[in-house]
């Protein structure tokens, strides 16, 4: 799970900003567009099926539970977001603060 | 298997049994758990369709204040929190509560056993009440009517004593197919019928009952004969020897040792099964096929000069996509970027149309799918014909990539219009559904559950294909079925790819026309056998008389 940015400079305008965009529906927007691209990229379905055996193996030997896979699997998760859908994302959020944040 | 909340619970939680045991926490869990999904199948359909400046709160965490963007509700109070840093864990221990509900996939959580955890009780509760919310969602355009609401079929009570007295056969639902020489090409689509859920559960309802069909030479019976031999206890690879047969007798050019095409058989399939149905008509069909299979598709073709769009509509069973002359040449195909390329504007020359306002003209024809149907197939053209002859021919070797789920909203007729409006005044939705009356995101999306593979070459090569059961996908080679995973399934070289609709449409219960006019026909019978029982009587009574 991604980790509350902790720059203290911006960290008083997060809270206010992430409101801001779940009120207006650009969060649910982005991130609506953001699984569209990853399942049509694969990375979704390869990442459905990655845990899925390796939870299985994992029975062998006594099972394994949601959060040690997602600490396990997040980091690679993470690395193989392809880099034309990140910056898409990135992109998108950019053009929403410009709108709210008076720079 | 029922909906009734009576039925047995199966959880592979303890402490989630020993809870249900009392009637009143069951039941204020569920409600909240209920309340939780409804709330979030709401929200989501506000957000995708706001009008300007309308807020909508989402609540916040209860531990760290942070606007909340993936929920998890406490099923024991009405606290909600983040699960990235414990949060919902920490609420759970401090104030002794249990569980706790992700409420954008309906999992849940149990402190006691550390994990999420399985119950088919929460998971019904989810389903139907995403079903229930959305169906408010969707009206239709004309009429204004809501959708007919889904109501999970409840045994009465002869059936219920008949179900009680019935006996249970342990069986996997997987069987080989034996090859006959060559039929790969056969055995694969019969793979794939049994794997199709609306298929399969025609025949396992016994609506095609091989034993008391009449007709002479039935596909249909074949279908019901196949569907009971692999949900039998018999294992063993089973030969459709009577099939085989059939197809020859009905359609040379598919007999004989040699190896034929999949998607050939699968529409000759398709046909016969088709023909051999009751109520089958030609026009606007509803045997079994058509309700699985048909979809329409809709070509609109735009005069350059006038502007006018001629509209056709055509009834399809599949989609052939096209692999050849993709501009990137044949790497990096997708279903998503052949399904573009298919739906995407192409140009005619003023020797291919004539406007019917201005004559021959510049014309640009787009083709979009008018009505989904319940199960899309889709053949990647990957066998290039290059003559009549068909020993000289390419196949296309490319891997296309697809995926397990498939969303078609962009690809339909009504959805591309709007698109195409609201391009044009500058407004471009956002969204996947660019207008509310379209109906919720849900309504468009398709999960894969078969695919036919093809190695080789083009006329010396092997079909195996991969079916999925459930969750868990399996590979059958003839008659070798192993398990599998969506892995090796979504890595395989597609020649067909076949995909069910996750939420069905329906329509009011109607008694099919012919059945009615059995029932007629019955009435009819019963009056005449009367008439002449009277008239019997009556000749008795006179000649009794006359006798005296």
């Amino acid at each position: 799970m991604p980790s509350v940015p902790r720059d203290n400079g911006s960290m008083s305008l997060y809270g206010p900003l992430r409101r801001r965009m779940l009120e207006n529906g650009d969060w649910d927007r982005i991130a609506a567009r953001l699984a569209r691209e990853l399942n049509e990229k694969g990375w979704i379905d390869r990442f459905r099926d990655l845990s899925k055996e390796t939870a299985r193996r994992a029975e062998a030997i006594g099972g394994v539970s949601v959060d040690t896979l997602m600490t396990e699997l997040w980091p690679q998760a993470e690395d193989e977001v392809p880099t034309v859908v990140r910056q898409d994302t990135i992109g998108a959020i950019r053009k929403v603060l410009e709108r709210q944040i008076e720079f | 298997m029922s909906f009734q909340d009576t039925d047995t619970d199966s959880s592979s939680c303890p402490h989630l049994a020993t809870t249900f045991a009392h009637g009143e926490e069951r039941g204020s869990l569920l409600s909240r758990y209920k309340n939780a999904v409804q709330w979030n199948t709401r929200r989501n359909h506000c957000v995708a369709h706001t009008v300007k400046r309308r807020k909508i709160t989402p609540p916040d965490c209860g531990l760290c204040g942070l606007a909340l963007s993936r929920p998890y509700a406490c099923l024991h109070c009405s606290v909600a929190a983040c699960w990235s840093g414990g949060h919902i864990k920490q609420h759970l221990q401090d104030m002794g509560h249990d569980f706790c509900a992700d409420v954008t996939t309906g999992y849940v959580f149990c402190i006691e056993c550390d994990d999420f955890v399985q119950d088919s009780t929460f998971f019904r509760r989810f389903k139907a009440t995403i079903i229930a919310e959305e169906e408010k969602d969707t009206a239709f355009e004309v009429s204004k009517r809501l959708r007919e609401p889904f109501s999970p079929w409840q045994p009465n009570v002869m059936e219920r004593t008949l179900l009680d007295s019935v006996v249970s056969l342990p069986c996997q639902g997987r069987r080989g197919l034996l090859n006959l020489g060559q039929t790969c090409f056969m055995n694969v689509i019969l793979q794939s019928f049994v794997a199709n859920p609306l298929l399969r559960n025609y025949y396992l309802g016994d609506k095609h009952n091989s034993r008391l069909c009449k007709l002479k030479e039935c596909t249909s019976c074949e279908m019901d004969k196949l569907i009971t031999e692999v949900y039998s206890e018999n294992n063993a690879p089973y030969g459709p020897i009577e099939l085989l047969a059939k197809t020859w007798r009905s359609s040379a050019e598919l007999s004989g040792y040699a190896q034929q095409d999949a998607h050939e058989f699968f529409i000759t399939a398709l046909n016969n099964i088709h023909a051999t149905s009751k109520g089958s008509t030609s026009l606007q069909c509803i045997c079994i096929i058509h309700s699985t299979f048909a979809g329409l598709l809709q070509s609109d073709v735009k005069c350059e000069r006038c502007g006018k769009v001629a509209e056709k509509t055509d009834p399809m069973l599949d989609i052939s996509l096209e692999l050849k002359g993709e501009a990137g040449g044949e790497q990096d195909l997708t279903l998503a970027s052949c399904l573009r390329r298919y739906t995407h504007p192409e140009k005619l020359g003023p020797n291919d149309y004539s406007c019917e306002k201005c004559g021959k003209a510049h014309a640009s024809k787009r083709l979009s799918i008018r009505k989904l149907p319940p199960v899309l197939s889709f053949q990647f053209k990957r066998f290039e014909h290059k003559s009549v002859d068909k020993s000289a021919a390419r196949k296309i070797e490319a891997p296309v990539r697809f995926p397990s789920s498939l969303n078609m909203a962009p690809y339909t007729t009504l959805v591309m219009h709007k698109q195409e409006l609201l391009k044009e005044s500058g407004a471009a939705s956002q969204s996947l559904i660019p207008d509310s009356a379209l109906g919720p995101e849900s309504l468009y999306d398709y999960d894969l559950f078969a695919v036919v593979c093809h190695e080789g070459q083009i006329d010396n090569g092997h079909y195996t294909c991969y079916a999925r059961s459930h969750d868990e996908w399996y590979r059958y080679d003839d008659d070798k079925v192993t398990h599998s995973t969506l892995g090796m399934c979504l890595n395989s070289q597609a020649y067909m790819c076949f995909y069910v609709k996750r939420y069905l449409d329906y329509k009011p219960h109607v008694t099919p026309s012919y059945i009615v006019m059995r029932e007629q026909e019955a009435v009819k019978e019963r009056e005449r056998e009367r008439e002449k029982e009277a008239a019997r009587i009556r000749e008795l009574d006179e000649l009794l008389a006359a006798a005296l």
